[in-house]
């Protein structure tokens, strides 16, 4: 009933009282792991709704926010708590040019209610500054976005110095965008693309677990 | 706040409240204020309707708009400031904007202006655009067919893919040296099609600021003043940023009649339609207070497909149309993307649709986009002429909101159940024989028959 009442504050953008009822569930025994797994299931029922305009980006968004809040609260409990399971972890941006940032932080934020760990470098984001984040963080994926049909060569700019780098085949490189579609993707080199962040998360899963193989 | 005001409107960028990145700005003040305005001034649609027919809701939109603008402002990322606008500063902006201008010169010169509601006096502007990257080697050719449409009013030219064998990329010489090259090529094929002044809107290969100051050319490249347009975006959602102030000031003191770039994602930060609407409206207002632009070019687009085509976004232009059109001297178009390509009946389902949709709530028709934007060649001035073709029907009829809607409801159900589907089409080098620049026998026919269709619906064409 409580976790019910956690995820609703989180729903309704409540950060502060959903903070304090998380400390006072804790506090009085709850595990943190069934209040994640709750809030995760609020999350991932969200991102349903939002595929199929039910709810819209700002009420995911919110929601987001809040579960953020929460998880800064939960995450040391959760180490102590550990069960060895390591959340994936894809560092994702705009490439360098490009200011649009809508598409990844849609992909940001479904990515997170769906367990990924996620790093988010914003917009403008200069290749080598992916594959600095990509080796410090131990990325399993990295992400690139572009909405410009003239932004688009910087994700190839980014496999190209992957490859020279010796590092091709570390992470899988993920592209998306507007203009981009499954043969650019297949013309640069890229592993995973995507009409939309519903369909990466999928594609994205199946990747990785292929990779494991 | 126009143009005698730009220094005071940039100092805004140094000087506005403080958030760290965007979204925090978004979750504090956008999202909140948003939904605020859409309860208190009760926008609604009911799902259904294509094009609006209620006055008062039109104007309660336009006041949710005005109402979100200036409590909102405009993020700047680069300086993490938010640049407010007082509706003192907002209504001397409103008051002191031009409602037409003068473009392009000689036997090309054309009225841009601001149309009415149902209007009987004042036809459309007929702007064609592609919206889409071309092979280099067809460029130019590709310009020289658009200009040859009969309807044409002023043109948005193609964009080049690649410069001496490099895609073209932003913020390098390759991206500048296209943009150079698009608009030699607009020049030349504008001469050797006999319209050498019409007024064009230049150049969308340059997508940054210094590639745009480098086309910018008197004797070879974008013309100054009247005879050019320019476009300078409005980055989702409600945010700026240096290169874009830089690009203002570049037109500003070049002298162009030139506009802002408008696309309010429906789904995306804004929310449902309602808000979209809202957002779309305000933008306008944003643009000729933050740029100090002459004109908005309108993309309200759906997330998932990037069209503007569906039931939702067209209630969304017809609804922006009507409450600009009401209480505004700001001059706007409404941009079609289409999630079809060339050739497919599809597709001129889809243009006809937003010609009727925009056309009689005083909008002005800018197209026709193709294939979501995704494919370099798949766009051909065939659909253009027919988007162009069914806007002037609508004008000449003297078709009425409600009749306009009656007949989108029955086009829609043409195409509406396809919209997810890939269907993109043929490329203008299979439609058209680049040659003689003049379509083939059989896309020809497609194009009559697609007429011929509209006709038995109720439509008149001009000629």
């Amino acid at each position: 009933m409580s976790i019910e009442k956690v995820r609703q504050l989180m729903i309704d953008g409540d950060g502060d009282a959903a903070v304090s009822l998380v400390q006072d569930l804790i506090a009085k025994g709850t595990s943190p792991h069934d209040i994640m797994g709750g809030l995760t299931e609020e999350m991932e029922h969200l991102g349903q709704k939002f595929e199929s305009f039910e709810v819209f980006l700002p009420d995911l968004m919110v929601a987001g926010d809040t579960f953020m809040q929460i998880m800064e609260v939960l995450k040391e409990h959760l180490v102590a708590d550990a069960d060895g399971k390591v959340p994936a972890t894809v560092v994702i941006g705009t490439v360098k040019g490009d200011y649009h940032e809508i598409g990844k932080n849609i992909v940001g934020i479904v990515l997170q209610a769906n367990g990924f760990h996620v790093v988010d470098l914003g917009a403008d984001v200069d290749p080598i500054a992916y594959m600095e984040e990509a080796h410090r963080s131990k990325a399993d994926a990295v992400g690139l976005s572009a909405l410009m049909t003239t932004t688009m060569p910087k994700q190839e700019e980014f496999i190209k110095l992957t490859e020279e780098a010796g590092k091709k085949g570390q992470y899988l490189i993920c592209i998306g965008g507007a203009p981009t579609s499954p043969d650019w993707a297949k013309r640069i080199g890229a592993d995973v693309w995507s009409f939309d962040a519903f369909e990466f998360v999928g594609k994205l899963k199946e990747a990785l677990k292929n990779r494991k193989k | 706040m126009s143009t005698f005001r730009m220094w005071e409107v940039f100092a805004k960028a140094d000087e506005g409240p403080f958030f760290k990145d965007q979204n925090e700005w978004m979750v504090k003040s956008f999202i909140p204020q948003m939904k605020r305005v859409v309860k208190e001034h009760d926008i609604k649609w009911d799902r259904k309707t294509i094009v609006n027919c209620d006055d008062a809701l039109a104007d309660r939109l336009w006041a949710a708009a005005k109402d979100f603008f200036v409590s909102v402002g405009v993020y700047h990322v680069d300086t993490h400031r938010v640049m407010k606008f007082s509706e003192q500063e907002v209504n001397e902006v409103l008051y002191t904007k031009r409602p037409c201008y003068m473009v392009g010169a000689g036997h090309d010169q054309r009225w841009l202006r601001v149309r009415a509601v149902e209007d009987r006096e004042k036809r459309p502007f007929h702007l064609f655009s592609p919206d889409a990257n071309f092979s280099t080697d067809i460029h130019k050719k590709a310009c020289m067919a658009y200009l040859k449409e009969p309807l044409l009013d002023g043109l948005c030219a193609p964009l080049i893919e690649d410069f001496m064998g490099r895609k073209a990329t932003s913020q390098s010489p390759t991206e500048v040296a296209a943009a150079m090259e698009h608009a030699m090529n607009l020049r030349d094929a504008q001469r050797l099609v006999g319209k050498p002044d019409v007024w064009t809107v230049s150049v969308g290969t340059a997508e940054t600021d210094q590639a745009q100051i480098a086309a910018a050319n008197p004797a070879w490249g974008v013309r100054p003043s009247h005879l050019d347009g320019r476009m300078v975006s409005i980055l989702t959602e409600m945010t700026t940023n240096d290169a874009m102030l830089n690009k203002s000031l570049h037109y500003r003191s070049y002298g162009n009649v030139f506009g802002n770039l408008c696309g309010a994602i429906f789904g995306g930060h804004a929310g449902g339609t309602e808000a979209t609407a809202v957002l779309q409206t305000a933008y306008n207002i944003q643009g000729a207070c933050l740029y100090g632009s002459c004109w908005a070019l309108n993309f309200p687009f759906h997330l998932k497909w990037q069209s503007t085509t569906t039931r939702e976004l067209l209630w969304i232009q017809s609804m922006l149309s009507q409450a600009m059109s009401r209480n505004s001297n700001l001059i706007f178009l409404n941009n079609l993307f289409a999630n079809a390509g060339p050739a497919t009946d599809q597709l001129y389902w889809e243009c006809a649709n937003h010609a009727f949709a925009c056309e009689s709530s005083g909008g002005n028709p800018w197209g026709a986009a193709t294939c979501r934007n995704k494919y370099t060649d798949h766009a051909t001035p065939l659909e253009s002429r027919l988007f162009h073709e069914c806007s002037e029907a609508s004008f000449k009829m003297r078709l009425t909101r409600a009749q306009a809607d009656d007949l989108c409801q029955k086009i829609m159900e043409k195409y509406e159940a396809l919209i997810p589907v890939d269907n993109y089409g043929k490329t203008i080098q299979e439609v058209y024989d680049m040659e003689k620049i003049t379509p083939r026998q059989e896309y020809v026919d497609q194009y009559l028959r697609m007429k011929d269709e509209l006709c038995k619906m109720g439509v008149q064409f001009a000629y």
